[in-house]
């Protein structure tokens, strides 16, 4: 498998875009995560420019269901962070349509009094099609936001249920946010979604319901065990009036203190960029096959072969893989005459 | 590699006016396209800011009022100052042939007097093509 070189102007370009990134050119940092996101063969040039040049930036992730207040909560973190002269950066995730893969990313428009502040670096991507609350590339922009100098970054996510934990992967901090009157659901997320955050806050926390879902939280957090040996910490925040956020932060800053000093921070961002690794690896080679599957007549045989029950699936598999990568599954039996 | 279409959309106005900039961005979005939606009652400043943050193909915006048709003359001079002249500003709103010639004067790539349905806007981003100086 040999990858076709890149021309030698276009790298170009793209190692000079990167450095415009690097230096904090708006529009620069802007075309490199579209490169990026679009898995541009030029995104992987800019990556590479900029790899080096990231690890400075802590990166917080906000999770929580649709509707609990994310966006303006991240608003007033935002404020809280500016204040103490950090930069920011933040990616808003909002769900493609399965249909079209078109997207309506509606959280900016939240964040409007950070609009002027260069400061304060906005984009919102879709998910075009990727499952876990994150996009695809996701850590790959962060990335070329790191590099540019953000101080902290923002992962803001899809509206999530039970199983959407991607942001755990890629987030130093990983915030969940929840709302009064949602006790129930607490319950349903015991699994999953309960067991990523490091911080849990009852947002809308003047709603009359608000005392009795801290209760709640903190209630179902006796059947997790403490992660890292950090006790998820409870609390509440009304993102309207920006109560209770600058503890929200402080918070956020303790966990991320209490990483470093237990040396689990490198461990966490080691763990995730393993798992970048493989993931994007994998990506490779599933597209590899739908690229090799796509109209190659020796598959289309194989999957005749199949559909008429001559071989069973995992079968057809072991001849594909032999095919495409040169591998198999070595999962026949001696005593078994090859049906293959 | 997947590239869609990025349309960043605002508005000038109040609230009031909403209802029909949501209809565009449902008929944008029905057509595989990001619409970022960066609400309404917006300064040049931040519509540019929007534009260029989200690496927008189109930027389209939204007069409440034909008043408010300086703001697009400083958007598409802000544009050009940041280096991103190459972002096509459409422009919607109840305008006079005199103002609409005035704005394409100015720059805007596409200018929609009167009402503009959901459908021309659509038809309108679907034909742009866009090139940049960089990448």
């Amino acid at each position: 498998m040999h990858a076709i070189p890149l021309g030698e102007d276009e790298c170009r370009k793209a190692r000079d875009l990167a450095e415009r990134a690097r230096a904090g050119n708006q529009r620069a940092i802007a075309r490199a995560i579209s490169l990026v996101e679009n898995g541009d063969p030029l995104g992987s040039v800019i990556v590479r420019t900029l790899f080096p040049f990231t690890g400075h930036a802590v990166r917080v992730g906000i999770t929580g269901p649709p509707g609990v207040g994310k966006s303006s909560l991240i608003s007033q973190l935002v404020k809280v962070v500016r204040d103490r002269g950090l930069s920011v950066g933040l990616i808003s995730v909002d769900p493609s349509s399965p249909f079209t893969q078109g997207a309506l990313l509606g959280d900016r428009i939240r964040l409007a009094e950070h609009f002027c502040d260069p400061e304060v670096f906005i984009r919102s991507m879709g998910t075009r099609g990727h499952l876990g609350g994150l996009a695809e590339n996701t850590l790959q922009a962060a990335l070329v936001l790191d590099a540019a100098g953000k101080d902290v970054i923002f992962f803001e996510t899809v509206g999530v249920g039970q199983s959407e934990i991607a942001v755990s992967g890629i987030a130093d901090t990983v915030v969940l946010a929840l709302q009064p009157g949602s006790g129930d659901s607490i319950q349903a997320l015991k699994a999953g979604i309960m067991e990523i955050p490091d911080i849990i806050v009852v947002n809308k926390a003047d709603h009359p319901q608000a005392e009795a879902m801290l209760d709640e939280v903190t209630g179902a957090l006796h059947y997790r065990k403490a992660c890292e040996g950090w006790q998820p910490s409870v609390l509440g925040t009304n993102s309207r009036t920006g109560n209770g956020v600058p503890e929200l932060w402080k918070t956020i800053e303790e966990h991320v203190a209490y990483l470093r000093d237990e040396g689990l921070l490198e461990e966490r961002r080691a763990k995730q960029l393993q798992q970048e690794v493989l993931s994007l690896a994998l990506q490779h080679v599933q597209r590899r096959l739908a690229r090799e599957a796509s109209g190659d007549p020796e598959l289309a045989s194989i999957l005749a072969r199949v559909t008429s029950r001559e071989i069973d699936p995992l079968s057809a598999v072991d001849l594909i893989l032999g095919s495409v990568f040169d591998m198999q599954l070595q999962q026949s039996c001696e005593d078994e005459p090859s049906r293959l | 590699m997947v590239s869609t279409t990025r349309v960043v959309l605002a508005g000038t106005g109040s609230t009031a006016s909403e209802h029909k900039e949501v209809a565009v961005v449902a008929a944008l979005r029905d057509e595989g396209i990001e619409v970022v939606y960066a609400g309404v009652r917006q300064s040049p400043e931040a519509m540019v800011g929007a534009a260029i943050q989200e690496d927008a193909d189109v930027l389209g915006v939204y007069l409440a009022s034909p008043e408010h048709a300086a703001l697009v003359e400083g958007v598409l001079a802000l544009l050009s100052r940041e280096g991103a002249g190459d972002i096509a500003v459409m422009v919607a709103g109840d305008l006079s042939a005199g103002l609409v010639e005035r704005l394409q004067a100015a720059g805007a790539a596409r200018v929609f007097a009167g009402e503009a349905g959901a459908d021309k806007v659509l038809e309108y981003v679907k034909t742009v093509t866009h090139t940049r100086e960089d990448t």
